[in-house]
């Protein structure tokens, strides 16, 4: 018996050693929070799926903006991106056929994100005013292509294939790229914490002088993830318009906001170096819930802002000041 | 080294300078500041490029000599303020840059096993295993405890040759120990090293051979038992050329 309250009070520990401790509560008390408050309806497939829909697409997004912040830099043009992409996408598929269009589309996000790193690393600029330029050169854009309408799928692509799996297809109830999401998180954390790029991300994050000292090269690490990071935000972009078979200007508004909330409250520090991509899972999860609990309570959508913002400066401080708290208390740290 | 001269726009910071270190051999480099000391270990680790003079290396000349060259002939510096990255673990910071691999069909891991294990033993041979776990964060250790874990990392790369930059400047009187013990531990590895310091007294107390430097000029070469502290203190204060 006093064997298992030591190992359960180690595993309590190492609990809130986590730098996800923060996301990990926040999702289990709002869940708890808004089961009981909508009388259990929160937890009903359909709602659950409605959520699962923002987590695949956003979650897609966050997982491009984590890596780059644990590098100590950001992309606030992420959002812009997605629909910019989104709206090329869909631009391109009156002209060429969907697969030729996903690559074009594809290259052109990742030409963003070569760009971004060309102003931010060789032109020694800070990475939050370049992207901040890109946010409205790339909604900017978006107004172009579109003329302010909306623009709808062609009619005979509904049905392709690839439009099914890359956003389109639904599994069980569940839009495939929950599924996508789940996959590139997979492969992005083994990346991130099992090879020598990843060791090589959370150094340039960490200490920059010292990586440089240890023979690696920051402006490489820092420039694929800039490249991955728009390449990302615009595979997000084309997913949701396959998804919803029509394209706005908007689309993709104010998620730079909402990928950057999702990774801070997952426990990554805008100092860089630290972090992780599970944490931005439960911190994306976190975000994506708010909206479609508030919908559900009938709250109106501008309640949803103003939540993400309480809900990131809560993760914060839970991160900040409870968690070292809770350790003391425990005789950790 | 031999008659090395480098500039800094008008400024001469070195003048024709002899400097060579012998297999194993612990030299203490002296001086005050603006002596040119740093100048002098920067060409060394392929930093700086000379303006004039000859890089010998196992008497071979070095003429596209560079820090990655360097590094490859075995030549590593340990500087005070960086060399580990705080959010990092003892391991991970021990094979930074270098680090161990593991295929898995056509996929790249890293060998987080064998990088434990080493870190496990190096611990235990630097005597900090007890403190420090492969785990630990290097944020949490003392300022002792980095330098070791810096000179371990040195040693770990196959060093033939490590430079010592003001290892124990910020330490306590017990860290600086720890650190002078991990330096002593070198020459039975048969390790050579330049370790440069203000303290004398510590420099003299690691060093078989004493160089000093005043301006930019060698004022004065000597091994340990042809000088005391006090009379090399009085030579860096009269600034004049004695000795060989």
């Amino acid at each position: 018996m006093h064997n298992m309250n030591k190992i359960f009070k180690e595993a309590i520990l190492k609990f809130i050693e986590l730098r996800e401790f923060g996301a990990v509560v926040g999702v289990v008390f709002l869940t708890s929070f808004f089961s009981f408050y909508t009388g259990g309806r929160f937890l009903e497939k359909n709602i659950q799926a409605s959520i699962l829909i923002v987590v695949g697409e956003l979650g897609i997004m966050v997982i491009g903006q984590a890596l780059l912040m644990i590098s100590n830099e950001i992309d606030l043009s992420v959002g812009s991106t997605f629909g910019f992409i989104g709206v090329l996408y869909v631009s391109l598929l009156g002209i060429v056929g969907v697969e030729l269009a996903f690559f074009l589309a594809i290259l052109m996000a990742a030409f963003i994100g070569f760009l971004n790193g060309l102003f931010v690393l060789k032109g020694k600029a800070s990475s939050l005013i370049i992207t901040l330029g890109g946010l409205f050169i790339y909604r900017g854009l978006c107004y172009y292509i579109t003329g302010g309408f909306v623009k709808t799928f062609p009619p005979e692509l509904r049905g392709s294939f690839t439009v099914g799996v890359l956003g389109g297809y639904e599994i069980m109830g569940f839009n495939i790229s929950i599924i996508w999401f789940i996959l590139f998180l997979i492969i992005f954390s083994l990346v991130l914490h099992r090879t020598k790029f990843g060791n090589h991300i959370f150094a340039v994050g960490g200490d920059i002088l010292t990586a440089y000292s240890q023979g690696i090269n920051p402006i490489r690490v820092k420039w694929t993830l800039f490249i991955l990071c728009s390449l990302l935000a615009g595979t997000a972009g084309i997913f949701t318009v396959n998804e919803l078979l029509m394209v706005h200007t908007t689309l993709g508004t104010d998620m730079e906001l909402e990928s950057v909330a999702s990774c801070v409250v997952g426990g990554i520090e805008l100092t860089g170096g630290v972090g992780s991509l599970w944490g931005a899972a439960f911190g994306t999860i976190l975000v994506s819930s708010i909206r479609s609990a508030l919908l559900l309570m009938g709250a109106p959508p501008y309640w949803y802002v103003t939540f993400v913002g309480i809900v990131l400066i809560c993760g914060v401080l839970i991160n900040s000041l409870l968690r070292p708290l809770l350790l003391r208390v425990k005789g950790g740290v | 080294m031999e008659k090395i001269v480098k500039y800094f726009g008008s400024i001469q910071a070195l003048k024709n300078v002899d400097f060579y270190v012998h297999e194993g051999e612990h030299v203490g480099l002296i001086g005050d500041n603006g002596a040119g000391k740093s100048t002098l270990i920067r060409i060394l680790s392929g930093v700086y490029k000379q303006d004039k003079g000859k890089l010998y290396i196992d008497g071979k000349e070095q003429k596209d000599f560079s820090a990655s060259k360097a590094r490859e002939l075995g030549i590593l510096t340990v500087h005070q303020g960086f060399g580990l990255v705080e959010c990092m673990s003892a391991a991970r910071n021990l094979f930074l840059g270098e680090e161990p691999i593991r295929k898995i069909g056509f996929f790249k891991f890293l060998d987080l096993d064998k990088m434990k294990k080493t870190t496990e033993n190096i611990l235990r041979e630097i005597g900090i295993s007890s403190q420090i776990t492969p785990d630990s964060l290097v944020g949490t250790m003392s300022g002792g405890e980095r330098q070791s874990l810096k000179i371990a990392r040195a040693v770990l790369r196959k060093a033939r040759l490590i430079i010592l930059d003001e290892p124990t400047v910020g330490l306590s009187i017990r860290e600086s120990d720890k650190v002078r013990t991990a330096v002593k531990e070198l020459k039975e590895k048969g390790i050579a090293t330049i370790y440069i310091s203000h303290n004398i007294d510590e420099v003299y107390d690691v060093s078989d051979r004493l160089v000093v430097l005043n301006a930019g000029i060698v004022i004065g070469e000597f091994k340990k038992e042809e000088a005391s502290v006090e009379e090399i203190k009085n030579l860096i204060r009269g600034g004049k050329k004695v000795g060989r």
